[in-house]
């Protein structure tokens, strides 16, 4: 028979979402300061400054302003797994590596929506054959993005995703975003992997492959 | 209780607060107490109720939906509490929030939905037993909340 009062007692169950959004965010709007629940500042970003920052950095280094974003987003990853990492052990009272990966999935998820990053999803289904492919929504960053791009423009959420799974899965990870918002699709896709193996993505996409054709290509050129 | 009281108190900002909105203050205050007193219950006869719901699903299910139960009943612990606080806030969207919208995936991803949906069934009628019709009229759409986001959205797949 099962002791309930035995149960509750000792294996006491996850509480609820952390990232509750009503729940994570307060602040002192009329001075203007906004923190999280383990009460660490927050910085809003209004899109006028991604916008500049967009503009600003193509007018004064052109090309290098896509490794520019991608190397700030690397710097910004490391320390969010820190903080994300550190949040998520004090509340839930167990580090990220005991977590089942559906309850590490939503975690993640529910962050990226109360931070303003929009939607995120996490395809599991190339992991077999060593990527990670991850599908982001109504990103601020494709938003801000110039309209005439003619490639993908979120080199900052990739920086980031590259260094926060980089840290999740400890081996070196590169990402190479081979759809974007800021160019019409209906979602951003990420591909994740080992940098020698994911980089030759980068070339398919100079070609104008798809991300459905890259994957295929990714994933033959793996089995062969 | 909290969204509405909240608008009172904004439009309060305006103008003195009429008869029909003071009959409003005054509905919510009375069903506070009401409120107050399922919170209470549910507090203090959680492990009772549990219990019952533990009993009777261990007749009933097999061996290996047995095995599973324990983490079926923490979890579903943790749904009540948080139904619990939604009821006594009155607000829907604190229950979708805090829990159902963490726990649905987390749930779904390991595959015991005829384990759930029958520990949800056995809570409820647990539940219908343990409250006066007026409080169970109270709690049940809290209830039918959870059942259609975390049950009923696994038909549909």
């Amino acid at each position: 028979m099962i002791d309930v009062s035995n149960l509750l007692q000792t294996q006491k169950p996850l509480p609820g979402n952390y990232f509750a959004y009503d729940a994570y965010v307060s602040g002192d709007y009329e001075i203007g300061l906004i923190e999280n629940r383990a009460g660490a500042r927050l910085i809003a970003f209004p899109k006028l400054l991604l916008e500049a920052m967009y503009t600003a950095l193509d007018q004064e280094i052109g090309q290098a302003s896509g490794l520019v974003l991608y190397n700030c987003g690397r710097w910004w990853g490391k320390n969010f797994y820190r903080r994300f990492a550190a949040e998520i052990k004090e509340y839930y009272g167990k580090p990220l590596a005991e977590m089942e990966m559906v309850e590490f999935i939503e975690c993640i998820k529910q962050c990226w929506k109360t931070y303003g990053w929009g939607v995120i999803d996490i395809d599991l289904s190339y992991y077999q054959q060593g990527y990670l492919v991850i599908k982001t929504t109504y990103s601020p960053f494709a938003q801000a993005a110039p309209a005439d791009s003619n490639k993908p423009m979120c080199f900052a959420e990739a920086g980031l995703l590259s260094a926060f799974f980089t840290q999740v899965s400890g081996k070196e990870l590169d990402c190479v975003q081979t759809a974007c918002e800021s160019m019409g699709e209906e979602s951003n896709y990420f591909v994740l992997g080992i940098p020698e193996r994911v980089r030759k993505a980068q070339a398919w996409l100079t070609e104008g492959q798809d991300h459905q054709t890259i994957m295929e290509r990714l994933c033959v050129n793996q089995a062969n | 209780m909290y969204t509405e009281l909240r608008e009172l108190l904004y439009d309060a900002e305006e103008h003195y607060l009429q008869s029909q909105e003071i009959d409003k203050l005054r509905q919510n205050v009375q069903s506070l107490k009401e409120r107050l007193a399922i919170y209470k219950a549910l507090r203090d006869r959680e492990r009772e109720i549990f219990q019952n719901v533990a009993n009777q699903l261990e007749k009933e299910l097999n061996p290996q939906e047995v095995e599973q139960l324990p983490k079926a009943i923490r979890q579903w612990a943790t749904i009540l509490r948080y139904l619990a606080m939604g009821m006594l806030l009155n607000s829907h969207e604190f229950i979708q929030r805090r829990i159902l919208e963490w726990i649905t995936p987390v749930i779904e991803a390991h595959s015991r939905l005829s384990l759930d949906r029958q520990t949800y069934q056995a809570l409820k009628s647990e539940l219908k037993n343990l409250f006066p019709e007026k409080q169970w009229q109270i709690l049940q759409p809290f209830l039918l909340q959870v059942e259609q986001t975390m049950l009923r959205s696994d038909e549909t797949k």
